[in-house]
């Protein structure tokens, strides 16, 4: 209510400025002046809306893929006694555990000074050789994929050593161009972008950790929150 | 040798409806030529506002994503506002003893100035319209197009629709000015009462008690229908407007 009232008085403000610029105006040029300056303004616009429909729309086209993400956390607590599975469409990457390693270490440093809580998934089996799988959804908004602007953790596995590496403080300006409000109205139906509401998800990461029975698993619990399976 | 002072003779003609009116609406032209230049101003002011544009942003710790809307729809409100202003300040007092000079009636007069408000309409239309190209092609100059993640296209075909409906939008914010400029001709008093009324409406409804009346226009998506809710809705604002100024001469 107070940013209507606000921005009525601001609008009139600026209509009042904009009266006594255009009397200023008045008394300083005449008539044909300003249809003169009214036709070049009108003119220049007609050539700046061609020049953005041949030249720049062109190359601003993109085919935006949107996804639906869901939260990996929700996906490891669906059901209350036992700990979800993944999709397998999350997995950015795997590794090996050489069959010698007999003790894991989880590591996180930091660029910055900040607390995170990593989720790390342990699953004991009866064989010898251990695994890694990194699960990562992507970074969205209102459903378009923004993960190449967006780095997340570094997640390194060297012998028994798995490192988890913050990412540095990144802001990312985007930038989005929307038809006028008074064309959307009746574009409703075609179009696909919904920037109405700006729903941002920001990309998960999740460590399976698949190791042998017995395997001696250390971890900072400060940082890292490990799911038992 | 004619005599200085003979009264020279005028042939009296008969004038026609339609000359009149062209001559009448030239005439507002003429007059009003200041307020186009209040338009370009003020087009220019909301060019500025829209640079600064609609942000949102968020994010983590170590995550901040902002996104900018670029678009020209802010620069169409002031446009909006400007011809509601135009059309209120066409009802006053010294705008109607203007036409005096002419040799008119009350219906001549009000569809003058029907004609020229249509003409603020378009001309408003189309320059707040296409302004929006120029701020986008600006900023898509100033941004990376790699961080641009949205562009809604749009065709030779819907720039057109554009301009027409923001001319209906235009042509209708006129209608409603000038019928709320004939009722505060009416009496002074008026001037208070109504913004008074529109706010004390505000305060105890809230905004959202205003929605159907905008959802009226602004959901529709026919443009056919949208044209015939605007030209059904002006032709009742200019009628009643024309009645109400009837009704003053009366009084």
């Amino acid at each position: 209510m107070l940013a209507l009232f606000t921005s009525l008085i601001i609008l009139g403000a600026m209509i009042l400025l904009g009266i006594y610029f255009s009397n200023w105006i008045k008394d300083k040029t005449n008539n044909k002046l300003i249809y003169r300056l009214l036709a070049g303004y009108l003119i220049g616009l007609i050539a700046i809306t061609i020049a953005y429909l041949t030249i720049a729309q062109p190359k601003l086209t993109k085919n935006i893929q949107y996804t639906n993400t869901p939260y990996l956390f929700d996906l490891l607590y669906a059901e209350e006694d036992t700990i979800g599975e993944l999709p397998d469409e999350f997995i950015k990457e795997e590794w090996e555990l050489p069959p010698e390693v007999e003790q894991l270490t989880l590591r996180y440093q930091n660029r910055l000074d900040d607390m995170i809580m990593f989720d790390v998934i342990v699953e004991e089996h009866e064989g010898k050789q251990g695994k890694v799988v990194l699960y990562e959804t992507p970074t969205t908004i209102s459903g378009i994929d923004v993960s190449d602007h967006v780095p997340l953790n570094d997640i390194n596995v060297k012998g028994e050593l798995i490192t988890v590496t913050g990412s540095d403080y990144v802001e990312v300006d985007f930038l989005t161009i929307k038809n006028e409000m008074t064309l959307a109205q009746f574009l409703r139906d075609s179009t696909q972008v919904n920037l109405d509401y700006f729903d941002v998800h920001i990309g998960e990461q999740v460590l399976l950790v698949k190791v042998p029975k017995n395997m001696k698993l250390n971890a900072n619990e400060d940082q890292f929150y490990l799911h038992y399976k | 040798m004619s005599s200085p002072h003979k009264m020279e003779t005028v042939p009296f003609q008969q004038v026609d409806f339609s000359t009149i009116l062209k001559k009448q609406f030239l005439y507002k032209v003429h007059a009003h030529y200041s307020m186009f230049s209040t338009m370009v101003i003020l087009q220019l002011i909301g060019v500025i506002f829209a640079f600064g544009g609609e942000n949102y942003g968020t994010g983590t710790e170590n995550i901040m994503l902002n996104v900018k809307i670029s678009s020209g729809s802010i620069v169409i409100g002031f446009t909006l506002f400007w011809i509601f202003i135009m059309a209120i300040l066409m009802t006053t007092k010294q705008n109607k003893s203007m036409m005096h000079t002419f040799i008119t009636n009350k219906k001549l007069n009000h569809l003058s100035n029907i004609l020229f408000l249509l003409l603020l309409s378009v001309i408003g239309g189309i320059s707040s319209y296409l302004i929006g190209f120029f701020i986008k092609t600006i900023t898509f100059l100033w941004y990376s197009t790699e961080n641009i993640i949205v562009v809604e296209k749009i065709t030779f075909v819907e720039v057109i629709l554009g301009i027409v409906v923001t001319t209906l939008y235009m042509f209708l914010l006129g209608a409603i000015g000038y019928f709320l400029g004939e009722i505060f001709a009416l009496h002074r008093l008026f001037i208070i009462i109504i913004p008074v009324i529109f706010i004390g409406f505000l305060i105890i409804f809230h905004e959202s008690a205003l929605g159907p009346m905008f959802d009226f226009f602004t959901q529709e998506s026919n443009f056919v229908i949208f044209t015939i809710k605007v030209f059904i809705v002006t032709s009742v604002l200019f009628l009643i407007a024309s009645q109400i100024d009837r009704y003053s001469e009366v009084s």
